[in-house]
């Protein structure tokens, strides 16, 4: 009994300190959290941090030195390649590990480890759109490429150098809340990210939603859906002369080429939006009488930023800009002769088949079996299970969707998906060239290696020059193919040849005297290939129209232009809404009153700004809905904004009550507009910069920022500009930028959210680019590091 | 006197400790009890107030120096205003200590027995 008495004590203890040591569902293990040498303290940097420092590396060629300026932003002065991106790893990982490691486990679908079983329907779907089969396939590509060979390698050795060096009190925080630790880098992760970028920037799937529109409207789809919109401002400007093609376009075969869709009644909102902007104003225009860049790419808005700044320095490069965390050189950004930047360009480089399966290891192809070759998928789930798919892949891509794994809308047959990133491809050679390319020319040669995801480049150079290439690799298709979902039992329906990247559409010191793109229509009807794709316009007339009136363009014009919130929508489409409703009842409402005296400007603390984007939100849906009432159960998708404003503005008389209909519309937005406590427009579409981990106190919401998708200023609820840019290119480029973060990823250091204030201002930092010829400002060194081999 | 330095005494062994486990707060304060023979009570009292010392001071140093930014968001994880957390934080510390020190004074039952 003594014994007992004495050993109960013990055991009690024992027990909570064991309890305390290990993560319990969701709560990460709290006595090691909370503990002040090793927890979460250990990540509570010094706001006073002296971040000079002196390494070894036995890995390195030649001394290395790093400058970083007040805003922690590293210059890495090498002497050679390997050196630069053994630098380069290092620092990323150094800032922004936990961010490297859960974006490529977000591509590749090994995030069941971390997150449990709640996440392995998303996880099957990355294994089975091919990211890991497509990653492999293009490393080996750069593999074979003896620079981006040593870059990756180089870049490899420098993340796993300071991984290598860690303990648990050095973890980033993420990785002490969520229990689990950093795994070794390898060159695949690096190519998985770019394949994470590729599919975000063309994982839009809207085959399935037009067949099933184009089975049920017949003849009124092409009216409702065109491929073009008539007063589209392409980009490449109209009237851009295109050499005669050197493959001639395919005709449409004869046969049966489309897939016979068996729907269940499921439907999907497929959310739009991602976007970006970039423009170059020659010299003729500007007051300085040289070409100035400007690039804002509006992507997703998360903590740690996706965005790294740095400057790498080389004797043959120069180069300062963003990189992405997890790759090797700048993506966005400008050197001593150049600057760079680009917008996603939507032409369709994912189709979807119809596959006629046999048996299990066949597929029929002209009458003929097939054999699938099939890969074996293994997803690690929590506590050391796995989850083992098989993904059969055919002629037309891997089987994506069948009776395993069902296609959300509910598309019965097997559904196979060619994409674009699965073919062996080097996007790391064109930045690597483009990170170091002096001209025109050079810069021509960089973008050629990008294949996907296809970009619109926009270029400027100190010698005046400004150009613009809807650049990625295309197939040469008929008219109509991959638009809607293919008969994938046949061969007639395969992709064709490649169309040589020289013949992409582009433009160099146009008339004009700029150039710019916004995600909109690629080309006017003369370029001599067929495309199709998800192209938007808003944003790209505004910038039109706003070049079009510049002259003596200064860099603030510019930067003002950036900022700007003007409703290409609303200017178009209110006054017709408000004609149309006089004489009603709602004319004389008091929000009806602020929209008849609206700029249409959608600013932060504007309320009309809310009233007109309810308003017009809530008809557009309703009309929509009426008018596609038969297929309401099967699919929402909707004729485009752009579209939908040129048929309600226009004579067509495509809906019989429409003044009913938009009383009605107004009615219920002033409803829920009169529940709001607070109209501003910001506080309604509240724009989120949201941690990785979404816990809301390392996260930034309802930012006081105006602008909206179809504005300039494309600051949504969680997207928007990622990164503004813009170089003015005098001998020695002048560049201002900013982006919604800050160096650091640690939420527990100062220079975690740094620049959000700025950003949410439309301020810019002036960026200190330390040119070939001239040593550093004092000022713009505040810490060193020391690197030596 | 005699109880203050013991208990200045526990506090930077469990200091020196912590650099290789968090668990060293309980291990230290049980060592102590056993070997200065503490009556539960005190055992417990010695490490609760040893390791609320220790912990303390760490937390403020660290708190300081980082102009609370991290553990103002590390509250907020938790629910809790900033500084119930940061009193909540010393006090799960201070409580394991005791649960050490009072563990190790009971271990005094069985040298009892043997002598």
């Amino acid at each position: 009994m003594r014994i007992v008495k004495a050993i109960l004590p013990l055991v009690c203890t024992t027990i909570i300190v064991w309890l305390l040591n290990k993560p319990i569902g969701s709560i990460p293990a709290l006595g090691k959290l909370l503990d002040p040498v090793s927890g979460f303290w250990a990540n509570a940097e010094c706001t006073d941090k002296d971040f000079n420092s002196t390494f070894e590396f036995v890995e390195l060629n030649d001394d290395v030195s790093v400058w970083f300026d007040e805003r922690l932003v590293p210059h890495i002065n090498a002497t050679n390649d390997y050196d630069l991106y053994f630098l380069q790893g290092y620092l990323h990982a150094y800032f922004r590990l936990f961010q490297m490691d859960l974006q490529t486990r977000a591509a590749s679908g090994d995030v069941c480890e971390l997150l449990g079983d709640k996440a392995l329907n998303y996880a099957r779907g990355q294994r089975r759109k091919g990211m890991v089969y497509g990653a492999e396939q293009s490393l080996q590509k750069m593999e074979a490429n003896p620079n981006t060979k040593t870059a990756l390698d180089a870049y490899k050795d420098g993340v796993n150098k300071y991984i290598n060096s860690l303990v648990f009190k050095d973890y980033p925080l993420e990785y002490k809340l969520m229990g689990f630790e950093p795994s070794e880098w390898k060159n695949i992760n690096t190519a998985l990210l770019l394949k994470y970028m590729a599919d975000d920037l063309t994982g839009k799937v809207d085959d399935i939603s037009y067949s099933y529109l184009r089975k049920v409207l017949g003849e009124e789809f092409e009216f409702l859906f065109p491929d073009r919109i008539n007063a589209s401002t392409p980009v490449i400007p109209r009237g851009t002369k295109y050499d005669a093609p050197t493959i001639e376009q395919p005709l449409v075969p004869e046969g049966d080429i489309w897939a016979d869709l068996q729907l269940a009644n499921t439907n999907e909102n497929i959310e739009k939006g991602k976007g970006s902007n970039n423009w170059a104003v020659a010299p003729q225009r500007t007051k300085n009488g040289h070409a100035i860049l400007c690039n804002d790419p509006h992507l997703s808005l998360n903590l740690p930023a996706l965005w790294f700044e740095v400057q790498l320095h080389t004797n043959s490069v120069n180069a300062y800009g963003v990189s992405l965390p997890g790759a090797p050189g700048i993506i966005i950004g400008f050197n001593d002769s150049l600057s760079w930047g680009f917008t996603n360009n939507y032409r369709d480089v994912k189709d979807y088949y119809t596959i006629k399966e046999l048996d299990n290891d066949n597929y029929e192809l002209d009458g003929k079996p097939m054999k699938y070759q099939k890969r074996v998928e293994v997803i690690k789930l929590k506590g050391g299970k796995e989850f083992v798919d098989t993904v059969k892949y055919t002629i037309h891509g891997p089987v994506m969707y069948d009776a395993n794994y069902k296609e959300p809308h509910g598309v019965q047959q097997p559904l196979a998906m060619k994409w674009m990133g699965h073919k062996p491809s080097n996007e790391l050679l064109a930045v690597y060239k483009l990170n170091r390319a002096d001209n025109y020319d050079e810069f021509v040669d960089a973008i050629g290696n990008f294949t996907c995801p296809a970009q619109n480049f926009i270029f400027s150079d100190t010698k005046g020059n400004i150009a613009l290439w809807g650049q990625g690799q295309y197939i040469n298709k008929w008219k109509d193919q991959g638009r809607f979902v293919m008969n994938g039992a046949t061969s007639k329906t395969l992709w064709g040849a490649e169309i040589p990247v020289r013949e992409n559409p582009h433009a160099l010191n146009p008339e004009q005297g700029y150039l710019s793109s916004a995600n909109q229509t690629v080309t006017d009807s003369t370029y001599p290939y067929y495309y199709n794709g998800d192209f938007v316009e808003f944003r790209a007339w505004r910038i039109n129209k706003a070049l079009d009136s510049m002259y003596y363009v200064t860099v603030k014009d510019l930067q003002q232009l950036q900022r700007d919130v003007h409703s290409v929508l609303a200017e178009q489409v209110l006054p017709t809404m408000l004609s149309y409703i006089k004489t009603t009842e709602i004319e004389t409402h008091e929000y009806i009153k602020e929209l008849n005296g609206w700029d249409y400007k959608m600013d932060a603390g504007s309320r009309s700004a809310t009233t007109f984007h309810l308003w017009w939100n809530t008809f557009y849906k309703e009309i929509w809905e009426e008018g596609f009432g038969f297929a309401k159960e099967k699919i929402v998708f909707y004729p485009s904004q752009e579209r939908t404003a040129e048929l309600f503005v226009g004579d067509s008389v495509f809906y019989q009550h429409v003044q009913d209909v938009l009383v009605l519309s107004f009615k219920n937005a002033a409803d829920s507009i009169s529940s709001l406590e607070n109209r501003a427009w910001y506080k309604v579409k509240n724009t989120s910069i949201n941690h990785l981990t979404k816990l809301a106190p390392f996260s930034y919401t309802s930012i006081n920022v105006g602008g909206w998708g179809n504005t300039v200023n494309a600051m949504k609820g969680n997207h928007g500009p990622s990164w503004r840019m813009v170089v003015e290119m005098a001998d020695e480029p002048q560049a201002y930028g900013v982006y919604p973060g800050g160096q650091s990823g640690n939420p527990g250091s100062k220079y975690y959210g740094t620049f959000i204030d700025k950003w949410s201002k439309g301020e810019y930092y002036n960026l200190s680019f330390i040119s070939n010829s001239s040593q550093p400002k004092e000022e713009q060194v505040v810490f060193k590091w020391k690197c030596k081999k | 006197m005699k109880n203050i330095i013991t208990v200045i005494v526990t506090a930077l062994l469990a200091w020196v400790a912590s650099q290789y486990a968090w668990w060293a707060i309980v291990v230290i304060p049980f060592l102590v009890a056993v070997v200065l023979k503490f009556k539960g009570g005190k055992g417990f009292l010695i490490g609760f107030v040893s390791i609320a010392l220790l912990w303390s001071y760490l937390i403020l140093k660290t708190d300081l120096a980082n102009e609370h930014i991290l553990s103002a968001k590390i509250a907020g994880v938790f629910g809790l205003p900033h500084i119930v957390f940061l009193i909540v934080n010393v006090f799960l510390g201070a409580l394991i200590g005791g649960l050490g020190g009072w563990s190790g004074a009971a271990m005094r039952k069985i040298f009892k027995s043997n002598s």
